[in-house]
């Protein structure tokens, strides 16, 4: 059961995310399972993940294109907002 | 009368030599690129292996030295050593020891090689970023075909760094080979010894430093040393 914060009420609806852009608060339930093909790909991925390694922005790219398949499945898909905000992070 | 038909073997040592540089940062990792492997199959590629591999246990003692993490700038011995693999096996016979001359050349070329390599890479690091640099305000905005993009390109540049390197160094290290190959006059065990000895000094410094920072060091040394020399005279 997930902990009460005390005087949650009175703070703004969006107030309790958990970074500075806009995550929905989703619980642990609504995450999809990640199929077999996802779960490859993305292994696959981990194994260039240092592919565009450079002095400036060192291994970030390789981070956001591993992880990218299973981005996919957020909602909205890949045009959705919830997509470009967590490839860009 | 048929030519000299080491050329042929430039365009397949190359894509080796690309496909092994491509492992030691950009794809895969895995360990394809340390010298006992790469020089193997350099030397495998040219009808050589056991010379081949015979250089790679020479550079492994060396690249025992390197420790190639985060933005560390360390030489690249994986094409590298491909080149010095094919490079020993110049006139030695498949399942044959290396030629003293090559065996020479072809260590000192791996050294230079993967200096040369270290000094590419720094630069293929380079190109990347300011690749990347006027894309910064699409990998802010999450555009997937930048990210992916990025990625592809990185990786393309490095197998086509790493086999334009092996195709430069493999063919002035060849024909320097056959050259000295034949006006070689120091004892082929001596020559050897010669190598052989500054190899495993470097590596015996190595190895030192090794037990002076990671616990268990010693102990796995031992036993790796007492297996492989068991193996060796079960082998002989």
């Amino acid at each position: 059961m997930p902990e009460k914060i005390v005087g949650a009420e009175a703070l703004p609806s969006d107030a309790l995310r958990t970074d500075t852009v806009s995550m929905p608060a989703v619980g642990i339930a609504s995450v999809p399972e990640m199929d077999t093909g996802l779960r490859l790909s993305m292994y696959l991925r981990c194994l260039a993940i240092q592919g565009s390694w450079n002095y400036e922005i060192l291994v970030g790219n390789g981070v956001g294109f591993c992880v990218e398949p299973a981005l996919r499945q957020l909602p909205g898909g890949i045009d959705g907002r919830l997509y470009r905000e967590a490839l860009a992070r | 009368m048929a030519g000299p038909t080491w050329w042929l073997d430039i365009l397949p040592l190359s894509l080796l030599a690309g496909v092994i540089g491509l492992d030691v940062v950009s794809f895969p990792q895995a360990m394809i690129s340390r010298p006992i492997v790469a020089a193997t199959l350099g030397g495998a590629f040219v009808g050589a292996p056991v010379a081949g591999l015979v250089c790679g246990a020479a550079l492994e003692c060396l690249a025992l030295e390197a420790l190639p993490v985060g933005a560390s700038r360390y030489p690249e011995w994986g094409s590298a050593s491909v080149v010095a693999g094919a490079v020993a096996a110049t006139g030695a016979p498949a399942g044959a020891m290396p030629l003293a001359g090559a065996f020479a050349v072809a260590v000192a070329l791996g050294i230079t090689t993967a200096w040369i390599g270290g000094l590419s890479m720094i630069k293929h690091r380079q190109i990347i970023a300011s690749f990347a640099r006027p894309r910064l305000g699409q990998l802010a905005a999450g555009n997937r075909q930048t990210v992916v993009g990025l990625q592809v390109f990185g990786m393309t540049l490095d197998l086509v760094r790493a086999a334009l390197l092996g195709a430069l160094c493999f063919i002035p290290g060849h024909l320097l080979a056959e050259r000295v190959n034949g006006r070689w006059s120091v004892p082929e065990d001596l020559s050897r010894a010669i190598v052989v000895t500054c190899v495993a000094a470097v590596a015996a410094a190595s190895v030192w430093k090794d037990f002076h920072a990671i616990s268990g060091t010693r102990r796995l040394f031992l036993i790796s040393l007492a297996v492989g020399t068991l193996m060796v005279v079960l082998g002989a």
